[in-house]
This record gives structure tokens, sequence and C-alpha cells, in this order.
């Protein structure tokens, strides 16, 4: 097992290191650089100046390899826009409003997903059934756009029961404003979830063992919540892994359009400014985070069903 | 019936002996039990056929500005049946060359994906091995990219296009197909049907195109069916955003975030496109679902 968790960090680390060379070379080749010409146009000896100063009169591969040595001791380079703050305290700043929104939005959407799934399962084919497959459809598959929209017209708008967004960070926003972003960032995955668990406890639930503990006269909630739950934890996990990743990075959308200073709104505005060291370190971030998540989700499975095998070379 | 039994469960005498119903016939029994199946393809094909022939059926042009009728509502003026936006540009046309928007993306990106999907993921499944490792390798790495915030920054380097976006929806669009693909090679791979048509001395490639596609098909419709939406949706929010179709091409989703700042008083210019939006993916989730109740035979539990 630990060589198993070992082998797969070192796996992670190169991919990063992939990743960063990949994004490195794309922001290199991106036309537009960190100098305002309109507003404040430098001289030549200037801007080489500052160039040096950046260290970004080098050739390409050495600034993208000083970049990996000094981001591995979580020195992320300095920020063009906010040259005074170094990233890991920006990212401090505005990750925190995502992580907020993220873990507020699992919350209630991985209970409610699951719950949904096995009332699904359990009334299978009648209209309860349907109703949520067709929700938890809806939810895998709506555009976010769309849904955002939905819900912004309908309720900040039309009714005017929910503010809209003022750009305050989310602890000093009024209970009433989390509502919705945080609905409309669970949704999805209570779709999801819904869909993988009444698939899941419908292949449970005709298996021969819940049939003996049904015929042996086990209660049916406990064949439920005992047999068929432990069972059910598998696709729990795989889902976890995705959710929880998608919950550190942020949703770029939701931020914007509720306008939440969290990380995803913050990388669009690095975009616009072409802040490439801040670029660099939420792609990479954000990288890292999504396979930890899961490798998490996989070391999971072994705990939790003893018969996934994990190491051995196949899964 | 019962002298039709003989040495057979009744289940298997089901099928009426008067007529062998072939698989395709089968699948469509059961896509015609699901209503919403209907609905879903008949959204996707008057869509798609409103794509394909927005020349003729759109009553303007998208672009064609006309200053002194804007922002009229739907059915204000005659002449723009859903109204006008902020240029006086007529919304309907607009809308009908946003679908042809959405499937242009979503058509090259499932074509790229599915085709890149199948190769790999046969190569993967069918040698194992180092080949194996290394297009394990690139899934990890395509999907340890953070989607959205890699597409923002893919696009940054190529601006604004329909064919940038087409590509960068594309770029991380195929790793779920390879895995999909793979998995039913790797299903199939050691079956006896396999190994007879190989050693009567079949080539690798028709054992792959003569047995392996048909039985590994099905799920890869689904999964095509599936994979519309989210391509539609990934057009539609970086557009959103704008990172996507540059003006004067139409998008729904650009088409939502520019109307944004309208919001207030002229909600329909937002209503429309974000309804079309909804509406063709809708369509296709529930295309997608009875096409998988249909060809999937491990789903027939479900009925």
């Amino acid at each position: 097992m630990t060589a198993y968790i070992s082998r797969r960090v070192i796996e992670i680390f190169f991919n990063l290191l992939l990743v960063s060379f990949l994004s490195f070379a794309i922001m290199w080749q991106t036309p537009g650089g960190p100098f305002d010409e309109v507003n404040q146009p430098l001289s030549k000896e200037a801007k080489a100046n500052i160039r040096a100063k950046y260290g970004l009169d080098q050739p390409f591969y050495v600034i993208w390899w000083n970049y990996v040595k000094n981001a591995v001791q979580g020195d992320f380079g300095t920020s063009y826009q906010y040259p005074k703050q170094t990233i890991i305290s920006l990212f401090q700043r505005y990750w925190i409003n995502s992580l907020i929104l993220g873990a507020l939005s699992v919350l209630w959407s991985f209970p409610v997903g699951v719950i949904a799934g096995v009332i699904a399962a359990l009334k299978r084919n009648t209209w309860i059934d349907r109703t949520i497959t067709t929700v938890s459809l809806v939810g895998v598959t709506m555009p976010q756009i769309a849904l955002i929209f939905w819900g912004v017209l309908i309720f900040s708008v039309q009714l005017k029961w929910l503010p809209w967004g003022n750009g305050r960070d989310l602890w000093q926003q009024e209970l009433r404003f989390l509502i919705m972003p945080v609905f409309l960032f669970g949704f999805p995955t209570v779709g999801s979830m819904a869909r993988y668990v009444r698939s899941g406890m419908l292949d449970v639930m005709g298996q021969e063992y819940i049939r003996t503990a049904k015929s042996k006269g086990v209660a049916y909630v406990s064949v439920v919540m005992k047999h068929a739950m432990r069972n059910m934890m598998i696709p729990i996990v795989t889902l976890f892994g995705p959710t929880l990743a998608n919950a550190f990075t942020g949703s770029a959308l939701i931020e914007v359009f509720f306008l939440i200073p969290g990380i995803g709104g913050f990388f669009l505005t690095a975009v616009f400014t072409r802040d490439y060291p801040l670029l660099m370190a939420i792609v990479l971030v954000g990288s890292a985070v999504l396979s930890l998540t899961y490798l998490i989700s996989d070391v999971s499975y072994t705990l939790i069903d003893p018969r996934v095998r994990v190491g051995g070379g196949r899964k | 019936m019962a002298t039709l039994e003989i040495g057979k469960n009744s289940k298997a005498a089901t099928p009426a002996p008067f007529k062998i119903l072939t698989p395709l016939e089968l699948a469509y029994r059961r896509f015609r039990r699901n209503k919403l199946g209907f609905v879903g393809a008949f959204i996707v094909l008057a869509f798609m056929f409103m794509s394909l022939f927005a020349n003729f059926l759109a009553p303007y042009t998208y672009d064609k500005t006309n200053l002194s009728n804007v922002f009229k509502r739907p059915g204000q003026n005659p002449a723009n049946v859903l109204g006008t936006d902020d240029l006086g540009r007529d919304l309907l046309s607009r809308l009908i060359y946003g679908a042809r928007t959405s499937f242009q993306v979503a058509a090259v990106a499932s074509l790229v994906s599915t085709v890149l999907g199948m190769a790999l993921g046969f190569l993967a499944g069918w040698y194992g091995g180092w080949v194996d490792l290394f297009i394990n390798r690139l899934l990890e790495l395509v999907g340890s990219l953070p989607a959205l915030l890699f597409q923002i920054l893919l696009m940054g380097l190529l601006g604004n296009g329909i064919w940038q976006v087409t590509f960068v929806i594309t770029v991380l669009s195929w790793p779920g197909m390879v895995r999909l693909v793979r998995a039913q090679v790797l299903a199939y791979k050691e079956r006896d049907f396999i190994t007879a048509s190989q050693s009567l001395g079949a080539s690798t490639a028709s054992v792959a195109f003569r047995h392996l596609l048909p039985n590994i098909i099905n799920p890869l419709i689904v999964a095509v069916s599936f994979g519309v939406p989210g391509f539609i949706a990934a057009e539609a929010a970086l557009s959103f955003l704008g990172y996507g179709i540059n003006e004067p091409i139409p998008s729904w989703g650009k088409m939502v975030g520019k109307a944004g700042q309208y919001l207030q008083n002229f909600q329909y210019l937002m209503v429309l496109p974000a309804a079309c939006l909804a509406i063709l993916v809708l369509g296709f989730a529930f295309l997608g679902d009875a096409l998988r109740d249909a060809l999937d035979p491990s789903s027939d539990r479900a009925s």
C-alpha cells in the first residue's frame, strides 16, 4: 500500500511537471505581454531592465526550470499585477471564497443525491422514480450558464427574493445570498449522484444475498441500509474525487455571475491582464488538487472493498 | 406454446415463433416505449434541420444591423417575430444561426473524440504493455488539467474564433472515449469468437472492424449522445466568458453573456438563447437515455 501510494505520488509529480511545461509553453507563445503600451509606454531600456529583473531575458526552458524549482518550494514567483503580495497570499485571499462555496455545495448535494438515488431505486418505475431520474438528468446535462441564468432571472430579477451579487466576500454576505450559488453549484452533483446510486442500488437489490437476507426475515430497512448501502460506497467514492476537485477549483461561471471574489473569477482577470505567474500557479495547483483527489478516491476503494487490489498493476 | 418449450425455459421461447426480430428491431421496440426519448429525438432532429438549412430558414442574415430598430420585443414588430437585439439584429435569425455554431462545435468534437477514442482505446486495450502504459499516461495528463481554466489559457494563445473553440474543446474531449473503448476491448479480447477468427488467420484490422466494433458500437453511440451536451455547454461557457466565438457570428452562450447587462429591462434577449440552449441539451440527454435503454443490453434489468 505504501509502495503504491509513493509510486502514485511520483507519477503525479511527473504529471505536474508535464502540465507545468505545457501551460508554460502555451503562455510563452501567447501574444501580448505584461507591459501597458497605451497608458504607460516605457522606453526600450526600461523594458529590458524589467525583463531582466523578472528573468524574462533567458531562454524558455531555463525560465521554466527555474520556475519549477521555486514552485516546489512554494514560491510561485511574483504576480505582475500584484507585485507586493506573494502568490500564496493571493491564493489564500481568493481561494477561501471558492472553498466555502464548494464545501457548502458538497455538504448539501451529496446527502441529497444519495437519498434521492436510494428512494428512486426503492420506488422503481413509479412516478417518484421517474421524477427523480428526469430531474437528475436535467441536473447532469443542463449547461451551467443556462441553470445560473434561470435561477437569477426567476429568483432575483422577477421575484426579487434573493440578492444577486455585490462583490463582497462570502462571509460578509447575508445568508440569503448564499442560497442560489450554493444550490446551483451542487445541483449537477445531486443529479449524477442520484443516477449513480440508483443504478447501483438496482444492481445490488437484484443480488442473491439480498434475497437471502430478505427471506431470512431481516427487516427491509436493515437490508437496504446494511447490505445495499455498503456496496453503494464505490460509486459514491468515484464521484467524490471529481466533486471535491470541483469544489477546490471553484466554478468560474458562478463566481463571475454572482460577483464572488473566488479563484475562478480571479483566474479570468489574470487571463485578461496576462498575469502569467498567477495563471501558472492557478492551473498547476488546480491540476495538483485534481490528481490528489483521484489518488484519494483510488485509495479509498481498497478501504471499502477488499476485492479491489491496488498496486498489482491491474485494477 | 407448450410444445415449443422443449428443452428451454419459457423465457427464452417468448419471442414469437413466427417472426424473429433483429437486434435493431428489438432496439427500436425498446426505444419506442420511451416517450421522452421520442421528444428528445424530435428536438435534436429539429435543431439539426434548423442549423443545416439556416440560410433558407432565417428571415435575415445573422449580422444585418438596423440601428433604427433596436430592442424590439418579441411580437412588437411583425417583421421580427422574436424581436431584435441591441444592434437591431433579428433575434430569430441569430438563434437559428446559433444552432449552427453549437452543432458545428459539437459535431467536430464528437467525431474527433470518437475516432481518437476508438483508435487509442483499441491500441491500449489490444496491445497492452508499454502502449497501454503510454496511453494511460496521456489520459492522466489530460484528465488532471482543470478543463475550463486550461481551455481559457489555450484560447488566449489561439485567439477567438469558431475553429479555435472547437479545437480547445476537442483537445480535452477524448479521454472518456478512450477509457470506454479500452475497457470494452479488454472485455472482448479473450473471448472465444475473437480467438477463433484470429486462429483462422484474420488480420488484426479485420478482427477490430468485423468482430470487435459491432460488439462495442452500442455503448459508443450512447456515449456520443451523452457527450454532445457537454460540448455544447463548453462552447456556450467559453463564449459566455468572452473566450469563444467572435462577433458577429452568433453563439447562444455569447448571446446570454452579452444580454446580461440588459437583464433588468430586456429579459427576452437572454431568455430566448438560454431556452434554446436548455432545450437542445435536454433533447440530447433524453435521446441518450432512451438510446441506452434501447441499445445497451446490460440495462435490460431496468425494464
